[in-house]
């Protein structure tokens, strides 16, 4: 009797603890255990009956459905995953679920935290933009350089185009990036219990980075104005106060926002992948 | 022996469960031992087929469970056919005496 209980709990040891699963436990032993005392009262060897009563009960993949669960663990299914992700073919389906693998999960999260990592860039540079005429025209105020004060006022000029223009290329790149992903936005997806583990393990451990990064980003946006009130208490006038001070602001708020927005790629792939069924 | 193939019957276990309830109440392991009498031993249920078998039927309103305890003192769920289970169990049979039909046009036993 124990071997069968054991068996049992063996085959629903990775079941999460719903009461759909402890209700379909409950049942299966009540068959298993009515089957294994009439055939022990027949007359049969322990053995044999624990073997027949084995034999006889299936398969957990069927009751799935019974369970309000996608997937179980009774048979993991190989799943191939093709590196290029060019056009990634649903391996398996659960219930009409498109499982996602745990490479997929991965390869998701390393291309969620990409696409962050340049929509931060994108944005950063777009706040620099302004920075470029401001530095420029400083510039140009400066004694020694007023001759070419034309000249500098022209290339702070150029440079806040080129950055808006680098800007917004990192933006558009970091939309590329996440677009064949798309399905596990649309169509209903779902996770195996191996990979919620390990999502979950990894969300945590991100945890600490991502407070960090947080923090620092608004710690930066914060001091972004120190630099322009202290210029101007020490100098009166001049190309520190005038120009540099100010620029300060949107470099600073401009890393500020990045880390803000970096901060929480990780952490929003691994939130997307656990609110998966 | 030859034993009926899980694949064959699927589409009917739902059918051979509402057969012994429309009678009278029962439970998992009766269910089971009784399928296995009256097919002569031809065919054997698992017991996951089974258990999914009743949350399906539970779900679609064609039985309902209560629980009740046994001489022995053991806990059981007993399972127990509804009218929509009645009308189900009608509609199965009508729909297999058409598949029995169908299918016996192209059987040919043991000709050339």
């Amino acid at each position: 009797m124990e071997v069968l209980k054991n068996y049992l709990e063996t085959m629903f040891a990775k079941m999460p603890e719903t009461e759909d699963v402890k209700r379909a436990k409950q049942e299966l032993w009540s068959m298993m255990e009515d089957k294994y005392n009439e055939l022990i009262a027949a007359g049969k060897q322990e053995n044999e009956a624990i073997g027949t009563v084995i034999s006889e009960f299936g398969n957990l993949d069927e009751l799935s459905e019974s369970l309000g669960l996608k997937k179980n663990e009774s048979e993991p299914q190989p799943v191939e995953f093709n590196p290029n992700r060019m056009h990634v073919e649903a391996p398996a389906n659960y219930a009409g679920k498109r499982l996602v693998s745990v490479d997929e999960a991965l390869a998701y999260v390393s291309d969620v935290t990409t696409s962050r990592f340049l929509l931060g860039l994108g944005v950063m540079f777009c706040i620099f933009a302004p920075a470029g005429p401001i530095l420029g025209s400083g510039l140009g105020d400066v004694f020694f350089l007023k001759l070419l004060s034309g000249l500098f006022e022209g290339i702070g000029v150029a440079l806040l185009f080129v950055l808006a223009g680098v800007g917004v290329g990192f933006i558009v790149l970091s939309s590329a990036r996440t677009r064949e992903w798309k399905f596990i936005k649309k169509k209903s997806c779902c996770i195996d219990y191996d990979t919620r583990d390990m999502v979950k393990n990894e969300k945590e451990l991100n945890g600490v980075k991502k407070s960090l990064m947080l923090s620092l980003g608004v710690v930066l946006c914060c001091i972004s104005c120190v630099p322009v009130v202290f210029f101007g208490i020490l100098f009166d006038g001049n190309f520190f106060s005038e120009a540099l001070g100010p620029s300060m602001i949107f470099l600073l708020t401009g890393i500020g926002v990045f880390f803000i927005l970096f901060s929480s790629a990780k952490d929003d792939a691994y939130k997307k992948l656990l609110s998966l069924g | 022996m030859q034993t009926i193939s899980s694949d064959v019957i699927r589409g009917y276990n739902d059918t051979i469960i509402l057969f012994f309830l429309k009678n009278e109440p029962s439970y998992g392991y009766e269910i089971s031992k009784n399928i296995r009498s009256i097919s002569e031993e031809k065919y054997l249920i698992k017991e996951t087929t089974l258990y999914s078998a009743f949350t399906r039927l539970e779900k679609n309103g064609y039985i309902s469970s209560f629980s009740r305890e046994a001489e022995n003192g053991k806990k059981r769920t007993y399972y127990q056919i509804t009218d929509e289970g009645r009308k189900y169990y009608q509609e199965k049979c009508e729909e297999w005496q058409l598949t029995k039909e169908v299918i016996e046009n192209f059987i040919e036993m043991g000709n050339e």
